[in-house]
């Protein structure tokens, strides 16, 4: 019995923390900005591609070939510290040139062209790298397994996700909380006018918190990337449709929103697995998605403000 | 007018044929996660229309192919991506039959694009060479009557491995199967129980894993649970790869780990997780027939590196093809359908031949294993060959599944 409790446990946080990873960076540009950002998929692309040539020295197809090998091979420890930091500057540089003309427009053109932004990396990428997946070959510390009290294994780098998922969390719940620019960027979102009248640059404070959105994207990539294969094609399939599920389920503009679905999506994942097959899992998630949002449509936490 | 023969033939089809060349078809996955094989099978095609029309490779040793051209018409190759796509697959395909007016098409990796492409074949009468693509239905509950396949189906590589897992594992091992949950990983899921079971071996679970699922982890799950001898792990391409990695983070690294079918597009990403697993083949270059040699040496004159099944696969079937062509003494598509239905022959790949009641060819089966990074390095290629199995002892009867699932539908006009 213990032994079926912390196996169903770990499962549903396993993939729980998976489903969080790559949704939480877009909800806060979604939720924080109300800017559609469908490039997200390309930041945790970015983000899974420069940790793998950041760590290793990398075999590679595509135009890259003739260069092969290529790569720092510097260690998966200093991609996992490298990856959020550039990934937070190409924030940056994102919000200057392509959000921050877009946060006035439609929704629909602020997915149009995040959209565009996404296909064009992933080609870009199949053709400077081709289009085989890539496996990130761990150290001992960040692989193999963890015995239970002898009762069950783990996959120890899931575990190190699970964890480093509730500290980013709680990272990220400090800095809207308790920061004066976590404070700029909420009273932005209701009224950017009223904060600038009140001499606060807003637009500095939404340019950070895009970057840190960036940041979690690319923190995504190499905390979730290793678990899986790394291919041009993982920023829709893996990221985007699970992305946009959990955050709109979840409640555009509520972190806490996008936790508490990612966890419901884990849980009822494995709940249907375990009885049925993988594939009435995936059905069994978008059944959830409708039922939800049939009886509360703004999601589980609402859109109209800003909530931690 | 070359090549017709005979006041019964009526047009059919692309049938007969304007002018003085005739149009062969490669449809394949040239982009996406299968381009891998793809493109390999895309060498062997335009290698095969190059020795057809010019002589060299194994046309030289074929006494009915003369090298230049099929029944004086020279050939001319047609290429479409089919992107691993079923859907971009039946419009390149249909294209390729409306505007390039083909008289046969091969080439292809995905069992689902090859099960679509079968009606297609007998709509429009093309001879359709499957290759390739495992899964039972194409010589099974999909046949159709101008669909042949030579690649082995699922039933074929579970034969092979039935006669060689328990020399290699043991007996009586208790073995647990992760399959793709749909028609590909149920067939082999199936055989593989079957023809285990009637070795020794005992099957102690199951867990299915949604198609274009990476996560392995509720699988595994099931797996420990059960601590088996054994996983037969029927995947493929990067869920494949990424399972063997989850496997290896779970501490299975050790576990004997069974893929029925191997090959380029899952072994690439697979890398070191690979190693030691064990499967089948359509091909090996260091197996085979002394054919295999003459094959190996004009690819790697032509293209610079070591062939794999892919592409001597979509190579044979052009040949073999061309073979029945000439013997026929007509392009007319159902008479060299008919021709094909009881052809036989031995190139590079051993003893091969049709059976009429479901269009598969009986033949060997290779079964390999994964290696290391090191040895791909200096060798070119994933797989080491373990033992060749022989067609007679591969081969099932046409009462036993999956060909007694297929009802062959007539030619019809």
């Amino acid at each position: 019995m213990i032994d079926w409790a912390i196996s169903f446990t770990y499962l549903v946080l396993s993939y729980a923390s998976v489903f969080i990873l790559v949704a939480i960076g877009f909800s806060i540009a979604f939720g924080s900005l109300r800017f559609v950002n469908l490039a997200h998929g390309a930041l945790y692309l970015i983000g899974a591609y420069l940790g793998l040539f950041v760590a290793f020295e990398m075999e590679v197809g595509g135009i890259a070939e003739a260069w092969s090998p290529i790569g720092l091979g510097w260690g998966f420890a200093a991609a996992l510290l490298l990856v959020p930091v550039a990934l937070f500057a190409i924030g940056i540089v994102m919000e200057r040139l392509i959000a921050k003309p877009m946060y006035d427009r439609s929704m629909l053109d602020q997915l149009l062209v995040t959209f565009g932004i996404l296909i064009v990396v992933q080609e870009l990428i199949a053709i400077l790298f081709g289009r085989r997946g890539y496996t990130y070959d761990r150290p001992g510390w960040a692989s193999g397994a963890i015995s239970v009290s002898g009762v069950t294994s783990l996959n120890r780098w899931r575990v190190y996700v699970i964890v480093l998922t509730v500290l980013t969390l709680l990272l990220l719940y400090a800095f809207y909380k308790f920061t004066d620019i976590g404070l700029a960027v909420r009273a932005g979102t209701e009224d950017d006018e009223m904060v600038e009248l009140l001499g606060i640059r807003v637009g500095r404070a939404f340019m950070l918190i895009f970057a840190i959105g960036a940041a979690y994207a690319g923190l995504g990539g190499i905390l979730a990337g290793p678990i899986f294969t790394v291919n041009p094609e993982i920023g829709i399939t893996e990221v985007l449709i699970p992305a946009l599920l959990v955050v709109i389920v979840g409640g555009v503009g509520s972190i806490t929103g996008t936790v508490v679905a990612g966890l419901l999506f884990g849980f009822v994942f494995v709940s249907v697995d375990a009885l049925l097959t993988g594939t009435w899992a995936r059905i069994g998630i978008f059944t959830l998605a409708v039922v939800v949002l049939t009886i509360k449509p703004t999601g589980l936490f609402g859109p109209e403000e800003i909530t931690t | 007018m070359a090549g017709c023969a005979g006041d019964q033939e009526q047009p059919l089809g692309n049938y007969p044929i304007d002018g003085d060349t005739v149009g062969y078809g490669f449809n394949g996955p040239l982009s996406g996660i299968l381009a891998a094989d793809g493109e390999q099978q895309r060498d062997g095609f335009e290698l095969a229309i190059d020795h057809l029309n010019n002589g060299g490779g194994l046309v030289d040793h074929i006494d009915d192919l003369s090298g230049d051209g099929v029944l004086d018409y020279e050939v001319e190759g047609y290429t479409g991506d089919t992107e691993g796509d079923e859907n971009v697959a039946t419009d390149t395909l249909e294209r390729m039959i409306d505007r390039d007016e083909i008289m046969f098409f091969t080439g292809g990796i995905s069992s689902s694009v090859e099960v679509a492409s079968i009606p297609i074949a007998a709509d429009n009468h093309v001879v359709h060479g499957a290759v390739f693509s495992h899964t039972g239905e194409i010589t099974g509950t999909d046949c159709g009557p101008y669909t042949f396949r030579s690649a082995m189906s699922a039933r074929t590589s579970a034969e092979a491995l039935a006669e060689v897992l328990p020399e290699l594992f043991g007996e009586d091992q208790e073995f647990f199967q992760i399959y793709l949950d749909y028609a590909y990983g149920q067939s082999n899921r199936d055989h593989m129980q079957a023809l285990m079971e009637d070795e020794g071996w005992t099957q102690v679970g199951t867990s299915a894993i949604a198609y274009g699922e990476t996560d392995h982890e509720t699988q595994i799950n099931d797996l420990a649970s059960e601590e088996p001898d054994v996983l037969v792990f029927t995947s493929m391409g990067d869920a494949m790869a990424s399972g063997l990695s989850q496997l290896a983070d779970r501490g299975f690294e050790d576990l004997d780990v069974v893929v029925p079918l191997l090959s380029a597009f899952s072994m690439e990403p697979a890398g070191e997780a690979a190693e030691g697993v064990v499967g089948t083949a359509n091909w090996h270059p260091s197996g085979g027939t002394d054919w295999s040699d003459d094959f190996t040496e004009a690819f790697e004159d032509e293209y610079g590196y070591t062939p794999g099944q892919a592409a001597m696969e979509v190579y044979d079937a052009c040949l073999h093809y061309s073979a029945a062509v000439e013997e026929n003494g007509s392009f007319h598509p159902e008479e060299v359908a008919e021709t094909l239905e009881t052809f036989e022959w031995e190139y590079a790949m051993g003893e091969m031949g049709y059976r009429e009641c479901d269009h598969q060819a009986t033949r060997p089966a290779y079964v390999v294993e994964g290696v290391d990074e090191e040895t791909y390095e200096d060798t070119g290629i994933w797989l080491d060959l373990v033992e060749e199995i022989p067609g007679s002892e591969t081969e099932y009867s046409c009462d036993e599944e999956p060909a007694s699932n297929c009802e062959m539908p007539a030619r019809e006009d």
